[in-house]
């Protein structure tokens, strides 16, 4: 399983739409296997959502993000979880343990309430 | 007596005030946590009061520029304010809302900076008013608010409806093929076929062929039959563009179609008849021609029932950022860009330009610049150098956009005979506006009046 994570120095970017750096993490069961950094050029948000899935992304954990992005995401068949803040590490390891819902992973004005954590529980299949 | 309260001796009466107004207004101390956030802040972000104090301003305000470009860090580092930066923000229910933000230091009362303060105005209504002013200004796919195209659009639907020949002059990328679509989109064949063919493209033999067809055997390589273009237009429209390029013996079979709606393809006996509308334009005087001998007089005649003349872009250059805003909204999707507008250099340069090649011209320009620019706002480095080094030539004339708004305006004054009723009205700003921009720009005028050649006394 691969994670990309938008980067802003050690924590999560504030919009996965215009940010700049990308952390990849893969994942085999729960023990991370390898990670990669990758500069995300200007491009328009149809090709980042097009590259995360040649780059194969199966999830990704961001921050805020236009319904506009979301949809690309969704129609690559990527799973989003969006409305996350905080350091990057302590997002991977809330991720694996599975408590991204606990309120210090949530931005303000979307704790666990909001409509980023209905999709992501609609977009998980697990 | 009582003192009335004033803003330094009640903390409360400033969070009232700025409570009660439209902005959204937040501060941050210097570790980028929020300490106030407004009544609107909370409305436009969908963020509320008690979630956004303490909290680190970009989590809560997500911003375009929050990572890149902050304007907030900015005006900490320079001291400098910024002021109505068009960003936008993405509110808690995932829309991008457009807005304009202004920032300036916070101090105490002892001078000493202790954080930032932003206010931000949402520009959601804005835009769309402003997409509703550009639909008025709209007319199928042609954009233009110059009076001469608006009468266009006015008499359009008329045209439509009927089945009359329509002759459309205008110079090379002036639209003449979109009016073509946009007369047979209106009118009751539209539910068949438009077919366009460029008449200077072709060889003569070979535009006979393409447009009347031929049957097999009618001469070496016709193996089969191939219908010709007025009989695919059959029930529809044939637009035939060029048509000044058309050869003499040609404009004879074109004048017997255009006055019988009957022909015989290449090698055919039998004589077809079809029900075609004809719209034809070129880019040539076609009385000119005639005069010069090298169109028939009957097939102009035949033709010019209806006749329409597309103002070159120069003449109508109101329209430039009108048709920038929708060339960039079309090439948005095209190439699935994000790209917001030009910056005010831009627009100057694009403004001053002369365009021979019309408005194709100033998409090819847009184009050109949308390749370079990856997103945000098309800057001067993106445009082709053949548009700065003309920039460098007219540099002289505007320097600055009142500069160039002077030029424009003396120019429409020039062009009506410096009558100022004329001018309010072709601008489509009242009398009053234009008086007013006259003033502040400094703009000489004589003394005629322009509604006649009366001198004032």
């Amino acid at each position: 399983m691969r994670i990309a994570i938008p980067v802003w120095g050690n924590r999560i970017s504030p919009v996965l739409d215009v940010a700049r750096e990308i952390l990849l993490v893969d994942f085999d069961q729960q023990s991370e296997i390898n990670r990669l950094k990758l500069p995300i050029e200007r491009d328009p948000i149809s090709e980042r959502a097009i590259s995360l899935k040649r780059n194969g992304v199966d999830d990704v954990l961001c921050g805020a993000v236009s319904d506009m992005f979301m949809n690309l995401l969704v129609n690559q068949k990527i799973k989003v979880h969006p409305w996350l803040i905080g350091d990057v590490e302590d997002v991977l390891k809330a991720f694996i343990a599975d408590r991204l819902s606990e309120p210090c992973y949530r931005m303000p004005g979307c704790c666990g309430q909001g409509r980023g954590y209905r999709r992501r529980r609609g977009n998980r299949t697990s | 007596m009582n003192q009335p309260d004033t803003i330094g001796s009640n903390p409360n009466l400033l969070e009232t005030i700025l409570g009660s107004i439209g902005d959204g207004v937040f501060t941050v101390d210097e570790d980028w946590k929020i300490t106030f956030f407004n009544q609107a802040a909370e409305t436009i972000t969908g963020v509320p009061r008690e979630e956004a104090i303490g909290s680190r301003c970009c989590d809560v305000f997500r911003a375009s520029i929050c990572e890149t470009d902050c304007a907030l860090r900015q005006t900490m580092n320079t001291g400098k304010p910024i002021v109505n930066r068009a960003v936008y923000i993405i509110n808690s229910e995932g829309k991008r809302i457009p807005i304009s933000i202004s920032t300036s230091l916070l101090r105490d009362n002892k001078g000493r900076i202790i954080g930032g303060v932003e206010s931000f105005r949402d520009l959601t209504h804005v835009e769309r008013l402003r997409k509703e002013l550009q639909k008025s200004y709209s007319f199928e796919d042609i954009v233009s608010k110059s009076p001469a195209m608006q009468k266009i659009f006015e008499i359009l639907p008329t045209i439509s409806l009927s089945d009359s020949t329509v002759l459309i002059e205008g110079e090379s990328g002036t639209g003449k093929e979109l009016i073509a679509r946009a007369i047979h989109n209106l009118s009751s064949r539209k539910n068949k076929r438009l077919i366009t063919v460029n008449c200077g493209a072709l060889p003569d033999t070979l535009l006979e062929s393409e447009l009347f067809g031929y049957k097999a055997g009618a001469f070496t390589d016709a193996r089969k039959d191939k219908p010709g273009r007025f009989q695919l237009a059959d029930g529809g429209t044939l637009f035939l563009d060029e048509i000044g390029d058309v050869s003499s013996a040609l404009q004879v079979r074109l004048l017997r179609v255009l006055q019988e709606r009957t022909f015989e393809p290449l090698g055919d006996v039998e004589t077809v008849k079809v029900d075609v509308r004809i719209i034809a334009a070129t880019n040539q005087n076609l009385a000119e021609l005639v005069e010069k001998g090298s169109f028939r007089r009957d097939l102009f005649y035949r033709i010019n029932i209806i006749h329409m003349i597309l103002p070159p872009l120069r003449d109508r250059k109101e329209d430039i950022p009108l048709l920038i805003e929708h060339f960039i909204g079309k090439l948005n999707q095209i190439h699935g860009k994000d790209i917001n507008g030009v910056s005010p250099d831009v627009l100057k340069i694009v403004m001053n330009h002369d365009y021979p090649g019309n408005i194709r011209e100033l998409e090819n320009v847009l184009e050109h610049a949308f390749v370079l620019c990856s997103g945000g706002i098309i800057l001067a480095q993106h445009l082709p150098d053949g548009l700065l080094a003309s920039k460098t030539a007219s540099a002289s004339t505007a320097e600055t956009m009142e500069e160039l708004e002077a030029q424009f305006l003396t120019t429409a004054l020039e062009r009506n005979n410096w009558n100022r009723t004329a001018v309010a009205k072709e601008l489509g700003i009242h009398k009053t506006t234009l008086y007013r921009k006259i003033h502040k720009l400094n703009i000489t005028l004589p003394d005629m009046d322009g509604r006649n050649s009366r001198h004032h006394k």
